[in-house]
């Protein structure tokens, strides 16, 4: 029998046995997550008195931004700019404009807009922004949308309680039903005004793809067969149309940055005027009185192409993919078919082929009489870069200077910049700015490269030009953006790589990417069209800006991964579009459901085998030897980067020149476990104190910063990326990046996981409003201009989804396959020129997969490319891993990579050791990840310092140091496990004690 | 062993975990406070920015 004693004593040990197991675990998650929770629960200690300061600043940015960036679409009868003293009372229409858009948001929304201190009270939607600007407006009319639905602002609430479904519903009471449009009611409203304003808005999230089914509020949650939620319902139809029966002075306001169905504004007469402002931030829409009443001329224009039916561009017919079933189940596919023919490329290049010859449209003209649209006209609504004003511009074309190595040259060459000098005069009776733009048509040959029938390459917005008054602006081209890539050879001239075709270029300045401009010479018409001939195909194998060696790598045997990008099995080769065949494609219904071979399953995950055959490899993917020497670690050099609560001379001199010898020095000071400690977990980097590097705090943005957190104080809340890259604007682009640093300087903020620049690759992807644009172009002419002006204010930012990730649907794992070609040049395109042109410090990768590989897998992209050809030296983090075997940090470190997000090394399922007993070569890549990181911190501070010792730049932003809070948790949980452990181990002492006298 | 004598133990036990959280979270707040005091008030420290164009 066991006595009462025994008991007694395996009880205590199994309690103190299960304590000490608890804690185990429980601080082995704390701990592993202790980045996370120091963010959290003990951020920076920020002061209130800088947070309103740029909070003020900010928000007077996003007022500018709206203004520069909303598109006057249409203006018939010049029925805008209203007259403030004709139009001081107006009727605001449509549900939609007591639950305004300030940005996007949803349950894992990244790019949300909410209240900067949490006072609802002080966003600003239209009815405030027309109010302050001293507009009357319907109150009654107010009033009754308010008694139809209570306003669902997502950006006033609780982020954990934001409902995907309930972003995307639509409310609009039908103008029959009496209950609400009461005769009396509209009676009143003719009366008080013969002015009347109608808002259209559409939503956004991440996570929530914009082609989901149409979703109305009722019983049930109503839909409308075969539409989606960017098309437009029948009861806002319906209130369209009877708006404009019935006013005289009809404004349309589209409350979204996304190319939502607006062929209600042609095909339903009496519409006369519309703008699109997009989402405006919590304070952008005081802009929109200010151009509603001509105080500012618009002078936005589209980065995205508007069609009448958005199932017209031949992407929208792949945009699903297709269901692929593989050995670990049924995963999703996508081929990119329309290979470079996407947006605009698609539209003009179709209309050059005759593709929209057959096409009719029934629209109405200024004058509501039925017109029939043909051809193009019938297809594209508003072309891309198409922006109307209140006033008139001439061109000329003034002069020329072609400049190669800084040398002038009489033609074009691979390595050339071109200035082209236009002379901008108002002719009109209303002050405004005009946007130069100039694209090129490059030479076609049939069944060669392909090449669109015309490309935006340069463009200039002017400064504000009163009546009679003439600008001359610089249009700058760099030839680089002109090159086709031509991974195939398909002018067979035994080169593959970047090229200047032979044949005629042509670059033309047009008001979009459509219409020519005719410019004016001494009042003659003159023809502004610069053409250069190019007689000889000349190659361009090396990067301009880094002299790299430039070469297929993703194409066929010179696929570096080992998978060929645009289709990784030899049995099976994807249609891709050719513009020899754009009349064949008419009758693609989609990609079909098909079965993995070996090769598609062997690329699947990261595994031990793969990673060791790496880790002892003798030669890397580009045949060079791996690295053989002795790695450092933990020695001391007595550097400090940092001290004294300041960047030492020795940090500065480090962040002027990554290859600096003294890095050397700095970097054998670093330990394994500083170096595990930063790639694990990232949500920021940690201090390194053998270097002296502070902690830097790292959060999500890109519209506001600390967007994702329930607490106050955030960031400004800014517009959305296409409204800022709708400004055309790249002075104010750089003059937000230092506002959006001044945010993340009086937050406590470093770093920003933004901005986005993947591509609109179809109208209906959804996160298009959180990038830039359709065209590569202009989406890393953006970005660039966004970063220097981060980077100015001593931040740095991680530019995302690096790459191919265009949709939200089915984005975790997606196989995306394209041709080498269109990989280079739309997709990778923004990331070069916000790397080369903006110095962009981080990078961050996608959730999908480029071709067969996780995109942080591919060492041909993030290696290969990012940091070989265009010399990118900065962090390179995942995205939120969190997918079992799936997004490897392990994989990411060896492709290049450096910090895993909310994932440590090992945790997709593998088991390596990391440390002195690694191989060298893995050794050099872990110190490799401390090289990129401190960097990353050094540059954004030595180019601030540059920034405030220039005289010549603006007003000079003082970097404030980061106060870190106590962390109080951590203490916690050490006073936590000595109590419990403590206790238990009391327990068991008190049990074996003899009980008997002794 | 007496009750008495186990009772101490016990006491003390008890006393030596509560004296070591107690020591621990001092010492950390006081390498704290330490380092808050060499660093300047947020407020004072930071001529921010702020984008006059």
């Amino acid at each position: 029998m066991i006595g009462k004693k025994r008991i007694l004593r395996i009880i205590s040990l199994s309690a103190a046995a299960i304590i000490g197991t608890g804690l185990g675990v429980g601080d082995s998650i704390a701990l592993g997550n202790g980045n996370n929770l120091d963010q959290i629960l003990c951020p920076p200690i920020v002061d209130g008195e800088n947070v309103s300061r740029s909070s003020a600043k900010g928000q007077a940015m996003s007022q500018e931004l709206i203004e520069e960036g909303i598109v006057l679409l249409k203006n018939d009868n010049n029925v805008l700019p209203l007259d403030k003293d004709v139009s001081n009372k107006v009727n605001i229409f449509g549900w939609a404009s007591i639950d305004w858009a300030y940005g996007a948001n949803s349950t894992s929304c990244s790019g949300r807009v909410m209240a900067e201190n949490n006072k609802e009270s002080e966003l600003i939607d239209l009815y405030d922004a027309l109010s302050e600007y001293g507009i009357e407006y319907n109150t009654e009319l107010q009033a009754m949308y308010k008694r139809y639905a209570n306003p669902y602002v997502y950006a006033l609430k609780d982020p954990g309680a934001v409902s995907n479904d309930g972003v995307i519903t639509l409310h609009e009471p039908d103008i029959e039903n009496k209950t609400y449009y009461s005769d009396e009611l509209l009676a009143n409203a003719k009366k008080y005004s013969d002015t009347a304003i109608v808002v259209i808005t559409r939503n956004a999230g991440e996570d929530i793809p914009a082609d989901r089914a149409m979703r109305k509020a009722g019983a049930g949650y109503k839909s409308e067969s075969g539409k989606i939620y960017l098309d437009y319902s029948i009861e806002e139809a319906n209130l369209l149309r009877y708006v404009g029966d019935n006013y005289d002075n009809v404004v349309v306001i589209i409350n979204s940055p996304v190319a939502m169905d607006m062929s209600f504004l042609d095909t339903i007469p009496g519409l006369s005027a519309a703008i699109q402002v997009g989402f405006t931030g919590t304070h952008g829409a005081y802009g929109i009185p200010r151009i509603l009443y001509g105080e500012k001329s618009p002078s936005g224009h589209l980065v995205d192409t508007v069609a009448y039916d958005r199932n017209t561009t031949f992407a929208m017919k792949s945009k699903k993919g297709g269901s692929l079933s593989t050995n670990r189940g049924n995963k999703r596919y996508f081929e990119y078919l329309e290979n470079i023919y996407v947006g605009y490329r698609w539209y003009e290049t179709a209309d050059e082929e005759g593709y929209w010859d057959e096409y009719e449209l029934e629209t109405y003209d200024a004058n509501f009489r039925p017109v029939t649209k043909t051809g193009y006209d019938a297809v594209v609504q508003y072309p891309f870069g198409y922006g109307l004003s209140y006033t008139k511009f001439d061109w000329e074309l003034f002069g020329v200077e072609i400049l190669d190595k800084g040398e002038p040259v009489t033609n074009i060459t691979p390595t050339a910049d071109i200035t082209f000098k236009i002379k901008v005069t108002n002719t009109g009776h209303h002050a405004g700015k005009d946007v130069v733009e100039c694209y090129v048509t490059p030479p076609y040959h049939n069944h060669e490269i392909e090449k669109s029938a015309v490309s935006l390459v340069g463009y200039e917005k002017t400064i504000e030009l009163k009546p009679g008054e003439y600008q001359v602006v610089d249009v700058k081209v760099d030839m680089a953006d002109v090159l086709s890539y031509d991974c195939y050879d398909l002018n067979d001239n035994n080169h593959t790589g970047y090229e200047l075709d032979r044949g005629k270029y042509q670059f033309k300045f047009m008001t979009d990417s459509h219409n020519i401009k005719v410019g004016k010479k001494e009042n003659t018409l003159q023809n502004l069209i610069v053409s250069y001939d190019i007689n000889e195909t000349i190659n361009a194998d090396k990067d301009k800006y880094t002299g790299a060696i430039v070469e297929n790598m993703f194409t066929g045997e010179d696929a570096l991964d080992g998978y060929p990008i645009d289709s990784v099995e030899e049995s099976y080769a994807p249609d891709y579009l050719t513009r020899s065949g754009f009349k064949d494609v008419k009758d693609f219904t989609g990609l079909k459901s098909r079965t993995a071979s070996t090769q598609l399953n062997n690329a699947f995950y990261f595994t031990d085998a793969k990673g060791t055959a790496w880790d002892n490899a003798e030669y890397d993917i580009f045949g060079e030897p791996v690295f053989d020497e002795d790695v450092v670690w933990g020695k001391n050099n007595n550097l400090k980067i940092y001290a004294n609560n300041e960047v030492t001379e020795t940090g500065y001199q480090l962040g002027e020149d990554y290859d600096d010898p003294l890095w050397e020095d700095v970097l054998e000071q670093v330990t394994v476990q500083e170096t595990l400690n930063t790639i694990n977990k990232s949500y920021g980097t940690p201090a390194v104190p053998s270097v002296g590097k502070p902690a830097c705090s790292e959060v999500d943005g890109p519209a506001q910063i600390k967007c994702y957190y329930q607490q106050a104080p955030r960031g400004t809340g800014y517009p959305s990326a296409i409204n800022i890259a709708q400004t055309w604007n790249l002075d104010l682009i750089e003059a937000f990046g230092l506002s959006y640093a001044a945010d993340m300087n009086s937050v406590g903020i470093f770093g920003v996981w933004g901005w986005g620049c993947n591509i609109h690759r179809t109208p209906v992807g959804g996160r298009n409003w959180e990038y830039f644009s359709e065209d590569p172009f202009i989406s890393g002419m953006t970005l660039a201009a966004a970063v220097r002006g981060l980077n100015n204010g001593g931040r740095y930012d991680y530019i995302k989804h690096f790459c191919l990730n265009e949709t939200e649907e089915n984005k975790v794992e997606g196989f995306t396959f394209v041709t080498e070609q269109a990989y280079r040049e739309i997709y990778l395109k923004p990331f070069q020129i916000g790397i080369q042109k903006g110095g962009a410090l981080g990078v961050m990768t996608s959730f999908n997969r480029i071709g067969a590989l996780y995109s942080g897998g591919s060492e041909a992209s993030l290696t290969g490319v990012l940091r070989r050809e265009w010399g990118f030296k900065g962090s390179i983090i995942t995205d939120w891993a969190n997918n079992g075997p799936y997004m490897s940090i392990d994989h990411q470190l060896r492709a290049g990579g450096d910090l895993g997000m909310n994932t440590e090394l090992n945790d997709a399922g593998t088991h390596f050791t990391y440390g002195t007993g690694s191989t060298k070569r893995l050794q050099h890549q872990m110190k490799e990840v401390m090289h990129h990181v401190l960097y990353t911190y050094l540059r954004s501070q030595y180019l601030n310092k540059v920034y405030n010792e220039d005289p010549n730049t603006g007003t000079k932003f003082i970097t404030s140091q980061v106060i870190e809070s106590w962390k109080y948790w951590r203490v916690l949980l050490v006073d936590a496990n000595i109590a419990l452990l403590g206790g238990a181990l009391l327990f068991v002492v008190m049990t074996f004690l003899p009980k008997k006298e002794i | 062993m007496t009750k008495k004598i186990r009772l101490i133990i016990l006491l003390s036990g008890i006393g030596a975990l509560l004296i070591a959280i107690a020591l621990y979270t001092g010492i950390n707040y006081g390498q704290y406070k330490a380092y808050r005091d060499g660093v300047e008030k947020p407020s004072s420290q930071s001529d921010i920015v702020l984008v006059d164009r």
